[in-house]
């Protein structure tokens, strides 16, 4: 019934997306923009889309250019120990943004289902099931999130119409009063949030060679479907909390959807099904990061025989627990966040033109061996 | 065959070996579904109004203690710790209904400030718990021996019906929280009293946080 080429359509490029960018910025930007920014939060979510699109734009002609995934152009224009060390640099940023991934999965799930259960077990418990996840390969994971897609979307929806009663046009105000420099870090940190764009240049080995140029239309579609879902939420937040009782809050996303007030028996339990959202949401990053820390690990080893690619993922694996419990004894959020902000994002936008401008000068742009 | 299955069992106890820390079970705990504190004198006391076990899990209720008598202490933490350290199960407050308020409470805002202060990082009870203010909170209490079901229930029915015929206007633990954050309105909490052993509202009673 279904192909097992290891290849995705552009639906489930698109959708994949989504869930990889709703997850983190819901749960951790709305507190911090409105402790700084207050109601302007809203104006750095469109500034951050707005950098988030011209840096989509940067990465798809950089593709253009390369003609070919970032893997396969370093391995055709770096040396052999620059190679390794670009890969070093990839392999670790995706373990600790999986690691972040999986520190917010299970702290979510202590706080919102589990109270009083351990957070090391759960976070064991969640590795396992994305270890098991990632095993599965690209394929199967896309179709399981083109499946979720509406089914977590449509009661989203609904939550935010019903939470739309309880937001009080008082706690909206001021509007445009921060000045352009508060706006602009906000948008830096929206920004950080959407730094998973640059594995669309790693996706074209996924994707029908044809159908690439789609599948950037489809990145930024995900882009922007993802800002509305975070700015409905945001204005709905900030006039449900206001500014400053938000600003104080660890996940209000789920500080609000357990406040909504629902009647009726189903219904009643609605918020505890909501939390599946984030649930989803993380667990496709951590998928995706996790799988693609494996691939470039294995890429960069040169491995490509099982029983030694199988190492490489619980090596993997482990490494991304051992962050994930890095991050549960630290300033978790501050942390990721100023990790991002001062070294992966500037490397992750600055890398791809330098690799690129290397290549040209070796004259192996668009060559293949 | 023999490999994976000890890999599995060697992951097993790996597992078993991280919960350490469990969570407390469903039979060692107990449901407040009311929550009192009052100010007498300068101490703070506090009690937990609970529903009739029998009804709820067959649990007698002088065998589960639950009937501890209201405690006072110099802050709300301190009442709060010695009577859960009295009581002979975990209280789970996630089903809490109603939080009474004495109005000596509220007026005392230096302690009613430390409550806010500690729910909000302790977030102990629901933020969608209903708060009303009484200048008798004893008084109130004593009504439960007259209703069908226990006071928490009853209040949150009361609460909600009297919303409707626009007698009261609801207001709930997370709102008191933001506002005390926010700083930006006077919040109106609604009152009730008592009168020939049955409750009545008492208008509004406005806590100032700006």
């Amino acid at each position: 019934m279904f192909s097992d080429n290891d290849q995705i359509s552009i639906r489930q490029v698109f959708r994949l997306y989504v869930f990889d960018f709703i997850g983190v910025s819901t749960l951790i930007l709305p507190s911090r923009l409105s402790a700084f920014a207050g109601m302007d939060g809203l104006w750095s979510i469109a500034l951050g889309g707005g950098i988030g699109s011209l840096y989509l734009w940067y990465l798809a002609k950089i593709l253009q250019e390369m003609d070919t995934d970032l893997v396969t152009f370093m391995q055709r224009t770096l040396s052999v120990w620059s190679y390794r060390l670009v890969m070093a640099f990839l392999v670790l940023h995706c373990i600790v943004v999986a690691g972040y991934g999986a520190y917010v999965f299970a702290d979510v799930m202590k706080i919102g289902l589990v109270t009083g259960e351990s957070f090391h077990l759960l976070l064991v418990l969640v590795l396992l099931v994305a270890g098991y996840a990632v095993c599965g390969g690209v394929e199967s994971r896309a179709r399981v999130y083109e499946i979720l897609f509406w089914v977590l979307f449509v009661p989203l929806i609904l939550m935010f119409l019903l939470a739309i009663r309880d937001v009080e046009l008082n706690d909206l105000m001021p509007v445009c009063k921060s000045g352009a420099s508060v706006v602009t870090k906000g948008a830096i940190l929206v920004f950080d949030c959407l730094t998973p764009l640059f594995l669309v240049l790693l996706f074209p080995v996924y994707v029908k060679k044809e159908k690439r140029k789609k599948m950037v239309h489809a990145v930024l579609s995900a882009l922007w479907f993802a800002l509305g879902v975070l700015s409905v939420l945001y204005v709905i937040l900030v006039g449900s909390f206001g500014s400053n009782s938000l600003a104080s809050m660890r996940y209000p996303a789920v500080t609000l959807m357990s406040s909504i007030h629902l009647r009726g028996s189903f219904l009643k339990r609605l918020d505890a099904f909501m939390l599946g959202i984030w649930f989803f949401t993380l667990f496709a990053l951590l998928n995706v990061f996790l799988f693609f820390g494996q691939q470039l690990f294995c890429k960069a080893a040169g491995e490509e025989k099982k029983g030694k690619r199988r190492i490489i993922f619980l090596t993997v694996l482990l490494l991304v627990f051992i962050a994930a419990e890095i991050f549960s004894y630290t300033d978790a959020t501050r942390l990721f966040l100023n990790y991002m902000c001062y070294l992966a994002a500037p490397l992750l936008v600055v890398l791809p033109a330098v690799l690129l401008v290397f290549g040209k000068c070796l004259g192996k742009v668009g060559k293949k061996e | 065959m023999k490999r994976n299955i000890s890999r599995m069992l060697g992951l097993l106890l790996l597992v078993s070996m991280l919960g350490g820390c469990s969570a407390v079970q469903l039979e060692e705990r107990n449901f407040p579904m009311l929550a009192a504190v009052d100010d007498h004198g300068g101490l703070v006391e506090f009690t937990y109004g609970f529903p009739a076990l029998s009804q709820k899990d067959n649990t007698d209720m002088a065998e589960a203690k639950v009937n501890v008598p209201m405690t006072a202490k110099s802050s709300f933490s301190e009442a709060l710790s010695d009577y859960e350290r009295q009581m002979s199960k975990k209280a789970d407050c996630n089903h809490l209904k109603v939080l009474v308020l004495g109005k000596n409470f509220v007026e005392e805002r230096k302690a009613f400030d430390e409550m806010l202060v500690s729910l909000k990082k302790t977030e102990l009870f629901p933020r969608n718990t209903y708060v009303c203010v009484t200048g008798d909170v004893e008084s109130l209490l004593a009504v439960e021996e007259n209703l069908p079901e226990d006071l928490g229930t009853y209040l949150e029915m009361y609460l909600q019906n009297h919303e409707s015929d626009q007698q009261i206007k609801l207001i709930n633990l997370g709102k008191l929280l933001d506002e005390r954050e926010n700083r930006k309105e006077a919040i109106n909490i609604p009152c009730l009293g008592v009168e020939n052993d049955a409750i009545v509202p008492e208008g509004i009673f406005t806590v100032d946080f700006r």
